[in-house]
């Protein structure tokens, strides 16, 4: 094996398994691999996916909004020519630093997956960039951005993958009672900051629900209920909820009940743990 | 398996036979036996239907394309992976580690990663084929083409021609 470095052993790979890997790789290197070789040049194109990876640091703070204008630029770019087949959106971090700026900035994911190119997307993954976190999330950790799935296509949606999202809402589509979103099977949400209504409005909104997963989510509005009653349908099969927090917690003694159609999910802990049905 | 004696070890007999928790002989494509159990095997997808599908368990099954050396690193996975459930943070974090600790090995002989990558894709191990593959897209992550090229040993054989029609078809590139 030690040779091996030498020898070209990727190139070797099938190209579904170079198409995996590629999914996971930010759109700006993803693309420059169709210039490795003859091999790799049609194979980014062929994936579907577009990863939008941008990283505000600190010392680029001054540059944000060019950082930003050009972020948006590729991403729209990007999607215009993965849309071909079903795509994948993944949008890989912002880091925004200071609070104040939240406002400013908070568009730019909703502004790209907002383009008309993401209708025919299958899943979303927005991952901001952001230090590992532990223990439960409090009010006071923000989300940074807001989605609105109305003005998002969803036909084609699938997975709806968000860490750091600060508003998630299918309100309008929920109101009319439509089923917006008829494929989406899987939800993942890590370190958002949510109101119960609208987590609940996404859910009646997606009746085929299969995978629900919640980390470090809070959930905001349970106060008044006095516990966590969300309704499942009865498609779900998974639920997961790991260090969430409710600010029903604050008044002490209770530790929520979660309702599905199903099998019942009951009393998950205030520190959480996770529980499979 | 921990060996317990008379009662306690009649007991967890019970339990793994109601469990259905057998044992599984998987024989690389040289010959070389593997024995598991049921709940390490049915990590991969491809065993899973197999056994679901009422397939000669007693038998074994045959492994026509994974060699003996990239069997015994996909059975040390899905051995990890199969035959214990994370219930607690605890649990959690220490399958998390082990993964990284894995995968980190495998990386520094990037040979044997594509096999098991390869392995992991025959078997349909989704968590190791997102770990392994996952790992090559970290290793292109941040680099020019002419790095990648120099990482992987890929041969640039493009002409000036090509270059310069890729690069008008994307702006990306």
């Amino acid at each position: 094996m030690a040779a091996a470095a030498a020898v070209d052993r990727i190139s070797e790979l099938p190209d579904d398994l170079l198409r995996r890997v590629l999914h996971f790789v930010p759109a700006k290197e993803a693309a420059s691999t169709s210039l490795l070789s003859s091999r790799w040049r049609s194979l980014w194109r062929s994936t579907g996916a577009v990863n939008l990876a941008v990283h505000v640091r600190r010392d680029q703070e001054r540059e944000f909004f060019s950082l930003r204008d050009a972020f948006v630029r590729s991403a729209h770019a990007a999607l215009a020519a993965a849309s071909a087949g079903g795509g994948h959106l993944t949008a890989d971090a912002f880091l925004h630093r200071y609070p104040e700026d939240w406002e400013r900035k908070h568009d730019v994911v909703a502004g790209v997956v907002s383009h008309p190119a993401a209708r025919r997307v299958a899943a979303v993954v927005v991952e901001p960039y952001w230090p590992s976190f532990d223990g439960e999330v409090t009010s006071s950790s923000e989300g940074e951005f807001r989605l609105c799935l109305d003005a998002q296509p969803s036909e084609t949606l699938r997975v709806l993958d968000l860490a750091g999202c600060g508003g998630l809402s299918a309100a309008a589509a929920a109101a009319a009672g439509g089923v917006a979103l008829p494929r989406l099977t899987t939800l993942r949400l890590r370190l958002c900051n949510l109101q119960i209504s609208d987590l609940q409005g996404i859910i009646d909104a997606a009746p085929e629900f299969a995978t629900v997963h919640l980390e470090s989510v809070f959930l905001a509005g349970t106060a008044e209920e006095g516990c966590v009653r969300l309704r499942f349908p009865a498609a779900t099969t998974a639920l997961a909820m790991i260090n969430c927090g409710a600010d029903c917690y604050a008044c002490g003694g209770c530790y929520g009940a979660t309702e599905i159609d199903a099998p019942r999910l009951r009393s998950f802990k205030y520190t959480g743990f996770a529980r499979r049905f | 398996m921990a060996s317990g004696s008379g009662a306690a070890a009649a007991a967890a007999d019970a339990e793994e036979k109601e469990s259905g928790s057998r044992m599984i002989t998987l024989t690389s494509n040289e010959g070389k036996a593997f024995v598991v159990t049921e709940a390490s095997a049915r990590q991969s997808a491809t065993i899973r239907s197999m056994v679901d599908d009422g397939g000669c368990v007693d038998k074994g099954f045959p492994l026509p394309n994974v060699d003996s050396k990239t069997l015994a690193r996909v059975i040390q996975y899905s051995d990890e992976h199969g035959n214990k459930e994370p219930h607690t943070v605890d649990e959690r974090a220490a399958l998390a580690k082990f993964d990284r600790d894995f995968i980190a090995e495998l990386d520094a002989d990037k040979a044997f990663l594509y096999d098991v990558t390869m392995a992991a894709n025959y078997l349909h191990i989704q968590g190791l084929l997102a770990l392994t593959t996952q790992c090559v897209a970290d290793t292109i992550k941040g680099k020019t083409p002419e790095e990648i090229r120099t990482a992987f040993g890929i041969e640039y054989d493009l002409t000036a021609q090509d270059e310069k029609e890729i690069k008008e078809e994307d702006t990306h590139a």
